[in-house]
């Protein structure tokens, strides 16, 4: 009979301490020098403020000198993947914005097209550009958090504010649209869920008014101090065919130079039918791939967006903002890959379905999950300090790395 | 106890053996720094009563602020345990006793066959010795001033003066002790450059950052 | 008992009582007010530059009173020591921390007459005591028995004694260009106008002036060299064990010494008590004694708050620096601009005689410091008033207010937007 308090063991089963088992793996440096070190464990986080989210990192250092950096992920994990199994196709879009919960509108907006691509249906031209108009008003949001969060990493205070300032603007858009401020579910299977209110395309010309002269004072603020370059310039740098080695997407790899952007490379909204560039770092205060140059491309993001939201507001058709979709939604047996250029990275969604309604198989294939895995490597010769810089502006967000 | 000088002597006293005490019978490392503390700043204490509040400044700045700071920072970062305890053979706590009581009866021989010097004014207006010019100490007590060595006069310029002229040779002893010294510590931090620039930072070495 | 005083300890009981009680009625209140006041002045400052209100409820008027209903809510809190700490040493350093900050504001005189002590040597005592402030941090990241907050308290002690040095030599330029280490009298020879200051004496000082400032930054931990309580890396650094009224002594003592050292600011560059136009000369030479103290004190607060204000403003505005470029910095810049001074200084009061070439690059130099100090006003009012501005303007338009299309007659009921 087991007494109270006794823990429960199988003979013969030795669980790993989970937290612990790190520790008795430090080994002595030696040096040539004539002080021999010891190696430190450090653990940071998951309750941490610069891991932006449940992240656990734990970090082998010499003094300030990082030997290892492993990521310990899973704190957020909602077995999001297995719900899928178990729910139907319409039933799953609010799970999606649970992903990455700062970028809700791309991840229903990935979502959406794959069934879509799987099930046959097309929506309609009304639906496409208010896709493309929420989406990009999200990627603003999203760089917006990045920029104040990233600031606040690196000890300016003051970004955050402004960074969530304009912020409240759009999200006060997005709650007229649909009623919610961060988990949308509006872009559903078909088109969005509902049209938007009279007077939205108006105020979101009036958003992007006041929103133009915002960038020039985030530059001036934070982009060009010469304290946030001396802090991000040079560090965590990221060679181009390393970023395409480990499968990095988004502004990460853009940031390595790597001219690669889903909206030009694979068209499939309207996005053809709008001008913008693809922004890359070009090594503009150290080296191409540095921190500042993944950071710098957001912002410059940021004004690429604007111009997409200002073209698509013009060219706003009337008319449907939803196809015909039936409620029990059956798409035919097939599996379906597609992906979407997310604001941190390429989105994807491989569905199979077996012709019920629930899919057989859902798999994401989340950004920041892909993003998050070059940390080690780049974190080697790093300071203490650099680690934060590192992080941010790989900008993970731990709803997508664990789903 | 005619006047504060007294209690405060005594109350400065007090802490330096305090402090001296608990640096020998203290368990803990950590703690006996923390024990020095008090025995400096009673130091400190002693050169302000004495009126050299320029010694007694720099007292505070170079040991308690510099000093004890650095003998803290090697306590803490090379004490494998923090509670780490001495366990002396009986043989060394011999030869420790001995040489203590050598020690001991060697200053309290020469602490009591020393003629102390006690300053004329002192001895004569035990209240308030304000800072005297060389021409109140005249006024004060006539002929004196040829028997007035370096003590009495005006504080700091006169120690600046003495250290520049009468005390020079010790002076650049000291700095050249201090240049040997940085020259040390300089070698023994040096970085170590690794085999190969690594992908996380652009410049190889660590001198590359920043 | 407000006066000139020489050695303390040889006074007799009376007037060692007498100051005594002059220590807790007027110093101890005066570093609690400068507390807290400091405290509310942060959060309405940050809250200005961050486009927010700040504290405006407790009390009515701009929540005056939330440092005081802060301090209530940490009397009643919890004293918590971590169990593995070393609770002796745990208790010691905050008082550690705070009582330099506190004996500091011994020598500081607040005008002519407003000495408590009026040592000789001040400037080294004052130097001395803030020294101390090392220990205080060292033993609270030690005490608490936390890597992260070793970590946070040997960053905080290597910075702060890296950088004495610039500190120090740029508190002996002043020092040997007015020929004293004593405050007080230091302060006494920047009367009569705004060329007589210190800062304005010879272009050596005008930069040892921005070096003793920066040095302040890095002494009193505040941006960018804030990184021992860098909230976002080390969550607070050497302080993140202590809570209640352990955790408001580091808090005042950030603040008393950050006031602290403004006010040697003032004293030693930026003209002590004195106003820009030479009135509180005139008032102290006509025998106004004590309303010329009283004017003097008052002058001298609103400099050196002036400065702390510059400090937060600083602190709202600026990353942080990493510790190898905070130690670079004090290192390969700070200490040889340092260098430089002292001796360009020595040679300075050495070759250059007073006459009317001193008076001449005394002019200049006023002049290029005003015309700064100028445009930074300048720069600050069109700041509050565009921004004023800019938010009228960008509100958006209220949803009721956007005019509701007419439907066009027709069976069909249009599409919105």
């Amino acid at each position: 009979m087991r007494e109270h308090g006794q823990p429960i063991t199988t003979p013969g089963l030795v669980i790993p301490d989970p937290v612990n088992y790190d520790i008795g793996r430090e080994k002595v440096v030696e040096t040539d020098s004539d002080l021999r070190t010891e190696e430190m464990l450090i653990n940071m986080g998951p309750q941490h403020p610069s891991t932006h989210g449940v992240l656990r990192v734990m970090l082998r250092t010499d003094g300030e000198l990082i030997l290892e950096a492993t990521p310990h992920i899973g704190y957020l994990h909602r077995c999001a993947e297995k719900i899928g199994e178990n729910v139907q196709y319409h039933q799953f879009v609010p799970y999606t914005d649970r992903f990455d919960y700062l970028a809700a509108m791309n991840n229903n907006l990935a979502y959406a097209m794959a069934v879509e691509k799987l099930a046959g249906i097309e929506a309609p031209k009304r639906a496409q550009y208010i896709r493309v108009i929420v989406a990009e008003l999200n990627r603003i949001a999203s760089h917006l958090v990045m920029f104040g969060t990233y600031g606040l990493d690196m000890g300016a205070f003051t970004p955050f504010i402004y960074g969530f300032r304009e912020r409240e603007l759009i999200l006060d858009l997005f709650e007229a649209a649909c009623g919610a401020r961060l988990t949308y579910s509006y872009v559903t299977i078909g088109g969005v869920r509902e049209d938007l209110p009279e007077g939205w395309v108006r105020k979101a010309g009036e958003f992007l008014d006041y929103f133009q002269p915002k960038i020039k004072e985030y530059n001036d603020l934070l982009s060009y101090n010469q304290i946030f370059i001396k802090r991000t310039a040079n560090v965590g740098v990221i060679p181009a065919d390393r970023a395409i080695a480990y499968g990095l997407s988004g502004p990460v790899l853009r940031g390595s130079g790597v001219k690669w952007d889903l909206r030009k490379a694979t068209p499939d909204l309207v996005y053809d039918q709008l001008e913008f560039d693809i922004c890359v770092g070009e090594g503009r205060m150290g080296q191409v791939g540095d921190s500042w140059d993944r950071y710098f491309v957001r912002i410059l993001e940021m004004v690429q967006s604007a111009r997409i939201v200002r073209q698509a507001l013009a060219k706003l058709p009337s008319g449907d903002y939803r196809a015909k979709v039936p409620r029990l939604l059956k798409p035919p047996p097939g599996e379906v890959y597609y992906e979407t250029e997310n604001p941190r990275g390429q989105l994807g969604f491989y569905i199979v379905s077996d012709g019920s309604p629930v899919p057989y198989r859902l798999k994401a294939r989340g950004p920041s999950f892909c993003n998050l895995s070059i940390l080690n490597e780049v974190a080697k010769d790093c300071l203490l300090g650099d680690i934060p810089a590192i992080l941010g502006s790989i900008d993970v967000v731990m709803g997508e790395v664990d789903r | 106890m005619g006047n504060m000088e007294t209690v405060l002597f005594y109350g400065f006293a007090a802490t330096a053996l305090a402090g001296a005490a608990g640096v020998l019978l203290s368990r803990n490392i950590v703690r006996t720094a923390v024990w020095l503390l008090a025995t400096l700043a009673a130091a400190g204490g002693f050169y302000f009563l004495l009126g050299a509040s320029f010694v007694g400044a720099v007292q505070l700045i170079i040991y308690a602020g510099g000093t004890l700071v650095l003998i803290i920072f090697g306590v803490m970062l090379t004490a494998r345990d923090p509670r780490v305890s001495f366990e002396p053979r009986r043989i060394e706590i011999a030869a420790g006793a001995l040489v203590c009581l050598v020690l001991a009866g060697a200053l309290v021989w020469v602490f009591l066959g020393t003629r102390w010097y006690q300053s004329p004014i002192a001895q004569r207006d035990g209240q308030g010795i304000a800072r005297l010019t060389s021409a109140q100490i005249e006024a004060l007590a006539p002929g004196v001033k040829d028997r007035l060595t370096d003590l009495d006069a005006e504080g700091t310029a006169n120690i600046g003066r003495q250290l520049l002229s009468t005390y020079l040779v010790p002076f650049e002893v000291v700095s050249l002790l201090l240049l040997a010294v940085l020259i040390g510590a300089a070698y023994l931090a040096r970085p170590r450059v690794p085999a190969s620039p690594k992908i996380g930072s652009g410049a190889g070495p660590k001198e590359g950052r920043a | 008992m407000i006066a000139h005083i020489d050695y303390i300890p040889f006074f007799s009981w009376p007037e060692w009582l007498e100051g005594l009680i002059v220590m807790i009625a007027v110093y101890l209140p005066f570093v609690c007010l400068v507390a807290m006041f400091g405290i509310w002045w942060e959060r309405k400052v940050s809250a200005d530059i961050q486009s927010r209100h700040g504290p405006m409820r407790t009390g009515r008027w701009h929540g005056w009173a939330q440092s005081p209903a802060d301090g209530l809510k940490l009397l009643a809190k919890e004293d918590l020591i971590p169990v593995a700490a070393d609770r002796p040493l745990f208790r010691l350093a905050p008082y550690l921390s705070f009582v330099p900050a506190f004996a500091a504001l011994v020598v500081l005189p607040f005008s002519a007459r407003f000495i408590f002590v009026d040592m000789p040597i001040s400037v080294v005592f004052l130097f001395g005591i803030l020294a101390l402030e090392v220990l205080g941090v060292i033993l609270a990241g030690w005490a608490s028995n936390s890597k992260w907050a070793l970590y946070g308290a040997m960053r905080e002690a290597c910075q702060i004694v890296s950088y004495e040095i610039p500190l120090g030599l740029s508190i002996l330029v002043p020092a040997l260009a007015a020929g004293t280490l004593s405050l007080a009298a230091i302060g006494e020879q920047q009367g009569g106008g705004l060329h007589q200051w210190l800062a304005f004496r010879n272009p050596f000082l005008f930069v040892s002036c921005f070096v003793f400032f920066i040095a302040t930054l890095a002494d009193c931990k505040r941006s960018p060299f804030d990184l021992p309580e860098s909230e976002s890396e080390l969550v607070a650094g050497y302080h993140v064990e202590y809570s209640g009224m352990r955790w408001v002594m580091f808090f005042f003592a950030e603040y008393a010494v950050m006031y602290i050292l403004s006010a040697v600011a003032c004293m030693l560059y930026l003209g002590a008590w004195y106003d820009p136009f030479g009135i509180v000369l005139w008032m102290e030479k006509a025998g106004y004694v004590w309303s010329s103290a009283v004017i003097g004190a008052g002058i001298i607060i609103v400099k050196a708050f002036t400065l702390v204000y510059v400090q937060m403003w600083l602190r709202w505005t600026l990353p942080r620096l990493r510790i190898d470029q905070v130690l670079s910095t004090c290192v390969k810049v700070l200490l040889p601009l340092a260098c430089v001074n002292l001796i360009g200084a020595a040679l300075w009061s050495w070759l250059v005689p007073a006459g009317w070439a001193q008076l001449a690059v005394q002019v200049l130099l006023t002049v290029i410091g005003t015309g700064g100090f100028l445009f930074f006003v300048g720069v600050l009012v069109r700041a509050m008033l565009s921004r004023r501005q800019g938010l009228r303007l960008t509100l958006l338009t209220p949803w009721h207010a956007i005019p509701v299309a007419e439907p066009p007659p027709g069976p069909e009921p249009a599409s919105n937007g």
